[in-house]
């Protein structure tokens, strides 16, 4: 068990995106966690005016916002709200999209047609303005955004489990299985679940990435649980203080940077897991 | 493309209107609060004036007649009225509505003429500098804001530059030609936006196409016949990857359409997803239900149209 385990962080390092998607993301993950020995300020200490809209210097490497906030200081706590929205929806879309797959595939007929017509029901369906919609009804807090992102993002990764799982019933040592008697609830959990997580790994990364960009997008508009500060709200902030005509670029260049390294490390780290965990499919893309 | 593809492609559509509306139907029941303390809006509502406005919405009738009436006054036309701009919903949709389809459909058609091309070229002419570099910036550009993207656009263009206007769509005080010179001026970033962010995707699924069509034999065929690189690219490998490329599109339209939101909100265009938003601030709950039904509507008759026209390119296509 070990050896596989360090052969598998050789493999990982051995490809460019694994290792910039590695050390981003740990980066990230330990801004989120010790975000308050790294912050040098409060992140919500609005009462500094003073020093408002300072540019980068040497005490605020990345600036100040109009109420003299310490830019650097909300990136750090940011990451908080970015990384966690993105490993819950993750979660949530490999759970209710990997059982929805997987109770298609197996009991099929009506329900695998339901579940599927579903499928191709939410894929149509315009995320944003419903999600505005529902965030109106709701109110914006962080398990709303949570929900809908995982209510618009389950789709597509349990169309591909449902493949994968129909596919491997076929296989001969499926049959095999079944015909030593083994029970349809053991052979899904030993035999077919099993093959369809590459896949739920690689498309997790992809989620969360997604999740991640939504959720920036979301509070950009407005839509963001009001106590916590995230990379969409610093922007919303700097376009309705008017940071352009202000001049002050930082502000708008920043928290910007950090929601595209944050989704591109995790989208990076995917697609290298992708290739170690199905050489094939590199070979296609290649 | 047959009749018959036609025929069972419309009733899908149809159905999944229908769903669509059963979805919303059943949602904004579900949703928490009392439809007629929201119309009113203040939950202190006096009684007899909570049964005036139930009855006068047909809120007092059994959930099912409720259901009916709303699925007949959809296709009447019938979306209520908004609180804000007292006036029909609908109508007030419509105006917004050709504008959000001018500021997306521009830039994803010419989006698509650019990316066929730059399809085919990076894919016959594979890992050479451009095909390297259209991979690269289309991977990255999965993880790019769009919106953060057209901020800095914004950044650069119109405030170091000062080439192009800040936000809105037309000059008030221009008249006639003048003001579509306007328009134009006004659309330009936004449309660059749209642009940018949606050719390099493109032109890599084109690429993988291109890739695939290579090893056909009748490209092979040709090649024996002893046509050019230049046919063979237009006669044979254009028109096979034109198909699958509007099959690409109906999987981009739901999310371009929604995504409008936030290109409106940046370039203060006046279309549908402005319109979501002022809904949402001001508590206008019509206006925001209508705003969002109708661009579902218009998503779904969107990728209609682009399943039809993929049928029309390619005689392949069957239904299901």
């Amino acid at each position: 068990m070990n050896r596989k385990r360090t052969g598998f962080f050789r493999e990982l390092f051995r490809s460019f995106e694994g290792t910039v998607g590695f050390v981003i993301l740990c980066v990230m993950v330990f801004c989120a966690v010790f975000a308050p020995l790294i912050a040098p300020y409060d992140p919500y200490d609005i009462t500094q005016r003073s020093r408002r809209l300072q540019p980068p210097s040497y005490e605020h490497i990345f600036g100040t916002d109009w109420y003299g906030v310490d830019i650097f200081s909300q990136i750090v706590y940011g990451a908080r709200t970015s990384l966690t929205v993105g490993a819950l929806t993750a979660l949530g879309v490999s759970v209710m999209g990997g059982l929805l797959g997987v109770i298609a595939a197996t009991f099929g007929k009506g329900i695998d047609a339901v579940i599927m017509r579903g499928v191709d029901f939410v894929m149509v369906l315009p995320g944003l303005p419903i999600m505005i919609m529902i965030m109106t009804y709701l109110g914006s807090s962080f398990w709303t955004l949570v929900f809908v992102l995982i209510v618009f993002g389950w789709a597509g990764i349990s169309r591909v489990v449902r493949a994968i799982v129909l596919s491997e019933k076929r296989r001969g040592y499926v049959e095999a299985a079944i015909c030593a008697g083994a029970s349809k609830w053991y052979i899904l959990k030993r035999h077919l679940l099993p093959a369809s997580y590459p896949v739920l790994v690689v498309n997790a990364a992809f989620s969360a990435a997604g999740a991640m960009l939504a959720e920036a997008g979301l509070s950009f508009l407005g839509f963001s649980d009001p106590r916590v500060v995230s990379w969409g709200k610093m922007l919303s902030l700097a376009r309705t203080c008017n940071a352009l005509v202000l001049g002050a670029w930082w502000w708008v260049v920043f928290p910007g940077l950090a929601i595209f390294l944050a989704s591109f490390s995790i989208m990076s780290l995917g697609v290298a897991v992708e290739r170690i965990l199905n050489p094939k499919i590199s070979n296609r893309r290649e | 493309m047959s009749f018959s593809y036609l025929v069972k492609r419309t009733i899908q559509m149809l159905v999944t209107i229908v769903l669509a509306l059963t979805v919303s139907f059943v949602l904004i029941r579900a949703l928490p609060g009392d439809p007629a303390e929201r119309f009113y809006g203040d939950p202190r509502i006096p009684d007899e004036v909570k049964q005036e406005i139930k009855a006068a919405f047909g809120l007092d009738k059994p959930v099912l007649v409720q259901y009916v009436i709303f699925l007949k006054q959809f296709f009447k036309g019938d979306l209520g009225v908004s609180y804000t701009y007292n006036r029909r919903v609908v109508g007030v949709v419509m105006e917004r509505l050709p504008w959000t389809l001018l500021l997306t459909a521009v830039p994803t058609i010419l989006g698509m003429i650019a990316s066929l091309r730059l399809g085919v070229y990076i894919g016959t002419k594979r890992n050479s500098f451009v095909d390297r570099l259209v991979r690269y910036v289309a991977f990255a550009l999965h993880s790019v804001p769009t919106f953060w993207f057209a901020l800095l656009l914004v950044l650069l263009f119109s405030f170091k530059l000062g080439w192009f206007p800040l936000q809105g769509m037309i000059d008030p005080t221009a008249k006639g030609f003048s003001s579509f010179l306007s328009l134009l001026r006004h659309a330009f970033l936004p449309w660059l936006v749209i642009f940018a962010v949606n050719v390099p995707g493109f032109a890599m699924y084109v690429r993988n196409m291109v890739i695939s069509i290579l090893n056909e034999e009748f490209v092979l065929t040709a090649k024996a016949k002893g046509l050019s690189d230049r046919q063979i690219r237009k006669k044979h490998i254009l028109r096979n990857a034109l198909g699958p490329l509007f099959s690409m599109l109906t999987l981009r339209i739901a999310g371009m359409l929604g995504g409008a939101v936030l290109i409106e909100t940046i370039f203060s265009w006046k279309g549908m997803g402005l319109l979501v938003l002022e809904a949402s601030r001001n508590s206008d709950y019509p206006l925001l239900q209508a705003t969002v039904i109708i661009t579902i509507v218009s998503v779904i008759v969107a990728n209609f149209l682009a399943d039809v026209l993929q049928a029309l390119f390619d005689p392949r296509v069957r239904y299901e």
